[in-house]
């Protein structure tokens, strides 16, 4: 096994999924915790506005879909922010315009289109050292972005009423936590694709929910299961030939099945003793 | 004489269209404990929000220590109704009370000080040996006690509570009440409530909130109250609350200072 270490593309792999990680456990589980996975999916779709523009205008992908998804992220961020009523159909109508918008912009792009379905189902083995480069400075930033307002963040997601009487900025910090899982979805657009991200986002945090008891504790567990889940999807997909996106997010997968279904087994075993 | 904490002058709010508080007037003094009642949907909680600065009247003015909510919100603690927010996130009783205070940037250890506080506080609602506790693994009546030490925590003057006892049981409510007899002794007290149980021992005045708003300085309610509420017009329904926490105080067999104090009982 260790003579994967040998190839350069499996070691740029390793190194986009070890800053990811940082992005994705902190971005995920502020999603997790607030409920917004249906707005991350929104995010996610409409992020393909962004690929198809990047198409249509000939430009680096990668660059041109996070402009486009920051910007569509604000705005789905300040809309939804105060809104209670029927916001799960105003984030369907986002997800599907982004979707839409995309498809339009790549049917009038002329020519051949071949590496598209890396976008919809990711290419973890072909990162360039550009795109490793991008995803440390965005790791960075969202450390940065924790560190900055940890206590906003926890009082904002246990609270948000709260959080408003003690003169946090609930717009703000709701819009910049979209803002920060459409940083998060395109780095995973290239991991393991605009229909699989949102596993990626959602099954470590929701694993390491529950084991903790502190955000920082989850953001902390969450980063090592995903860095575990991609190094093992990472070698399953090299050995059998498989999608790396997809092997990911298959061991991910099995791995939740197999906790709960062990956990459950030791609640079902304590109820027996108990009774 | 005491100062004026809250004046609510000729408040008119709508949604969309339909005023749901027409003209409504209140001043509450230094170290009340002013009891708001009145029927779902009348207007309550609205008034909360706007003591809160979270909602703006359409006309008229609200203003808590002399200015405009938003700018004393530090010196009011809140305790908020709704139980929805109790979710699975990891937070535990220490950290929920933590959040109480000012937030600040770059901050995500808690000092010595700011922990010490936060003990200090749960000690007086009892909750200090479940600091350690998830908050989704407490009980109804321990999270409004720890929502209590969250807005005790920044030592304000004046507490605004909507309908603290919603989600628990009768001597729970009455314990929790207690402990706010004894915030009151120091705190300015507004209170949200269908819980009439304690009316005529722990406050000092009621307001009925349904649509308009009737006061009165004593702790009872008046006839014209009542017919707001529920219709009906007979006295006898007025002292209820304080017949109902005698019998408590019977049926529980506690009374004086070792009444609720004893940790975890609600």
């Amino acid at each position: 096994m260790l003579e994967l270490l040998n190839y350069d593309f499996f070691l740029n792999a390793v190194y986009i999924l070890l800053f990811a990680s940082i992005v994705c456990a902190v971005a995920g589980a502020l999603i997790v915790i607030n409920r917004m996975v249906f707005l991350a999916g929104a995010v996610a779709h409409a992020a393909y506005g962004g690929v198809g523009l990047a198409f249509f205008l000939a430009q680096p992908v990668l660059p041109i879909t996070l402009a486009f998804s920051i910007v569509s992220s604000s705005a789905i961020g300040i809309y939804t922010a105060k809104k209670t009523s029927r916001i799960d159909s105003v984030i369907g109508i986002f997800w599907a315009l982004g979707m839409a918008l995309g498809i339009i912009l790549i049917d009038f792009t002329p020519g051949y289109k071949a590496d598209l379905m890396s976008y919809l189902f990711g290419s973890l083995l072909a990162v360039s050292s550009n795109d490793i480069l991008m995803v440390v400075v965005l790791s960075v930033i969202s450390i940065l972005f924790l560190f900055a307002f940890y206590r906003q963040l926890v009082l904002f997601s246990y609270d948000r009423e709260f959080a408003f009487v003690k003169g946090v900025n609930i717009v703000a910090i709701h819009t910049l936590i979209i803002i920060l899982s459409a940083v998060s979805i395109v780095i995973l657009i290239k991991i393991v694709g605009i229909i699989l991200v949102i596993a990626f986002l959602t099954i470590p945090q929701y694993l390491s929910e529950g084991k903790t008891n502190t955000l920082m504790g989850m953001i902390l567990l969450s980063c090592v299961y995903t860095i575990c889940f991609g190094i093992s999807g990472l070698i399953f997909s090299f050995y059998f030939n498989t999608t790396s996106g997809a092997s990911i997010i298959i061991i991910a997968g099995i791995w939740f099945v197999v906790e709960k279904m062990f956990l459950g087994i030791k609640n079902g075993k304590s109820e027996k003793i108990a009774t | 004489m005491n100062e004026e904490i809250v004046s609510v002058s000729g408040v008119y709010f709508s949604y969309n269209g339909d005023f749901v508080l027409e003209n409504v007037n209140l001043k509450v003094k230094e170290k009340d404990f002013l009891m708001i009642v009145g029927p779902n949907g009348g207007g309550k909680t609205t008034l909360v929000k706007m003591l809160l600065g979270i909602l703006k009247p359409a006309k008229g003015e609200v203003k808590v220590f002399g200015t405009s909510p938003e700018n004393v919100l530090d010196k009011i603690g809140y305790v908020p109704q709704k139980m929805n927010n109790v979710n699975d996130m990891p937070l535990t009783v220490l950290e929920c009370v933590l959040t109480g205070l000012k937030s600040g940037f770059f901050k995500i250890r808690y000092t010595k000080n700011e922990i010490k506080k936060a003990e200090y506080v749960l000690s007086r609602v009892e909750m200090d040996k479940f600091k350690d506790k998830k908050m989704s693994e407490l009980s109804g009546g321990q999270v409004q006690r720890v929502y209590l030490a969250r807005a005790l925590i920044s030592s304000p003057e004046l507490l605004i509570l909507d309908e603290p006892t919603s989600n628990i049981d009768p001597y729970g409510s009455f314990c929790f009440f207690t402990t706010l007899e004894e915030i009151n002794r120091e705190k300015t007290i507004i209170m949200v409530t269908h819980n009439l149980n304690l009316l005529a021992t722990k406050i000092n005045s009621v307001a009925c909130v349904n649509k308009y708003l009737l006061y009165n300085d004593k702790p009872e309610l008046t006839k014209e109250m009542m017919e707001i509420m529920y219709g009906i017009h007979d006295e006898h329904y007025c002292s209820m609350g304080a017949y109902v926490a005698e019998e408590i105080k019977h049926l529980t067999k506690c009374e004086g200072e070792n009444c609720c104090h004893y940790k975890g009982r609600i």
